[in-house]
């Protein structure tokens, strides 16, 4: 029986010596098994200490349960990896799936206004497909096309948009709730980097003259 | 003197000199008065654990901001080789940043930032010391002046002050990204005639 112990603390030596936060969970998860085990058959079962390892069990595999599906490949339909090639590439792809979990995907038809001057934009909008045109007081002045951010600047301001944006052709988008995506930002510095990289290079690009 | 945000930078602060790595003494003022929106970051001394986080931090940012059309200026408080150290350490040569030092702590003084034993060995500079320490940055001697903290200003093209953050302690400091925010926002009010969805 007192075999267990050994076999037990060669597993937290183990757990000790590697880098990887997932195996080392798993390895002192396999030791503290083993020490329950040595626990429970002992004359009189310590189960003061047994209680304390089902704790540390239980937190573990939660933890490993975590990390797991973290590292789960990450998988894209054609509109999410074709976005993605778009605009975000500055995002893993990880980070990127977090920010889709998020969005919200519409199909507009041809001559529909998206966004109307003046009035609150409460999304961020960017293209996945199709075009869109950007009037002021009726006069075209740009135009959007797959890859470009609508409502970014409104995101950055908290100001209504001073122009109108109208799909030319059938239009394709992924749009975020400005407060949902602020408050995922908030949460994720590494995101909030990466996302705003990605805006600031669409903002620069739209504002300055070419 | 504590610097307000939409109000223009006070005189005593754009007077304030600091001196480049090259030894010339320049006016704070000179890097935005000439219509470029500026970004001071005042750092602690040069071998701050908290500073080479938050120096860290902005590097890799330092290329969005100059394409937002912001000029970053980074002071610290040591002396010109002490600065010198500090460049190489962080890779600074050639950065799309000024570097300079301000070891009278003028510049500091005029800005009203903190300068405190309390902010550099209280329970919150103990814990930041840490924090920044487990992320792998190393804490140097002294280089500069030890309880001075440091802060950041943002200030626009007609020098108006648009974010202003006075550290209270070594690991207090403004994020990258919300200095990003502020020059973003700066460069859509630049371009205020230009389209804005």
């Amino acid at each position: 029986m007192v075999v267990l112990i050994h076999v037990a603390n060669v597993f937290y030596v183990l757990s000790y010596l590697v880098k990887d936060i997932l195996w080392l969970r798993l390895l002192t998860v396999l030791g503290g098994v083993l020490l329950m085990a040595y626990y429970v058959l002992l004359p009189t079962p310590l189960w003061a200490a047994i209680a304390w390892n089902v704790l540390f069990l239980a937190i573990n595999v939660w933890q490993i349960r975590i990390l797991l599906l973290e590292r789960r490949p990450v998988v894209f339909t054609p509109d999410e990896l074709r976005l993605h090639q778009l605009s975000f590439r500055a995002l893993t792809p990880r980070e990127f799936a977090k920010l889709l979990k998020l969005a919200r995907w519409d199909d507009i038809a041809a001559d529909v206004e998206i966004v109307h001057h003046g009035s609150v934009l409460d999304r961020v909008m960017v293209i996945a497909s199709g075009h869109a045109r950007v009037n002021v007081a009726g006069v075209e002045v740009k135009e959007l096309g797959p890859g470009r951010f609508v409502g970014e600047m409104s995101f950055l301001t908290g100001a209504p948009p001073n122009a109108d944006v109208v799909a030319i052709d059938p239009v394709r988008t992924a749009s975020w709730k400005q407060t949902e995506l602020r408050a995922a930002l908030r949460d994720n510095a590494e995101l909030r980097a990466a996302v705003q990289m990605v805006i600031g290079e669409d903002l620069v690009a739209k504002l300055r003259p070419a | 003197m504590s610097l307000r945000v939409s109000t223009p930078v006070p005189r005593a602060v754009a007077d304030a000199c600091v001196t480049l790595a090259s030894g010339e003494r320049v006016r704070l003022g000179s890097f935005w008065e000439d219509g470029t929106p500026a970004v001071i970051l005042w750092l602690r001394h040069f071998g701050c654990v908290g500073c080479s986080q938050e120096v860290t931090e902005l590097t890799p940012r330092l290329g969005e901001l100059e394409r937002a059309g912001a000029r970053v200026v980074l002071v610290g408080n040591g002396n010109r080789d002490q600065l010198g150290g500090f460049i190489l350490r962080h890779g600074l040569a050639g950065a799309h940043a000024v570097t300079a030092t301000d070891p009278s702590l003028e510049t500091y003084r005029a800005a009203g930032l903190t300068r405190s034993a309390w902010a550099t060995f209280g329970p919150r500079a103990i814990v930041d010391l840490a924090r920044a320490m487990t992320a792998g940055h190393a804490h140097r001697s002294v280089e500069g002046d030890s309880t001075q903290q440091g802060g950041a200003l943002v200030v626009d093209a007609h020098g108006i002050v648009r974010l202003f953050h006075d550290n209270r302690s070594i690991g207090d400091y403004v994020p990258a990204s919300d200095v990003v925010d502020a020059v973003l926002r700066l460069e859509i009010e630049t371009y205020a005639g230009a389209v804005h969805v």
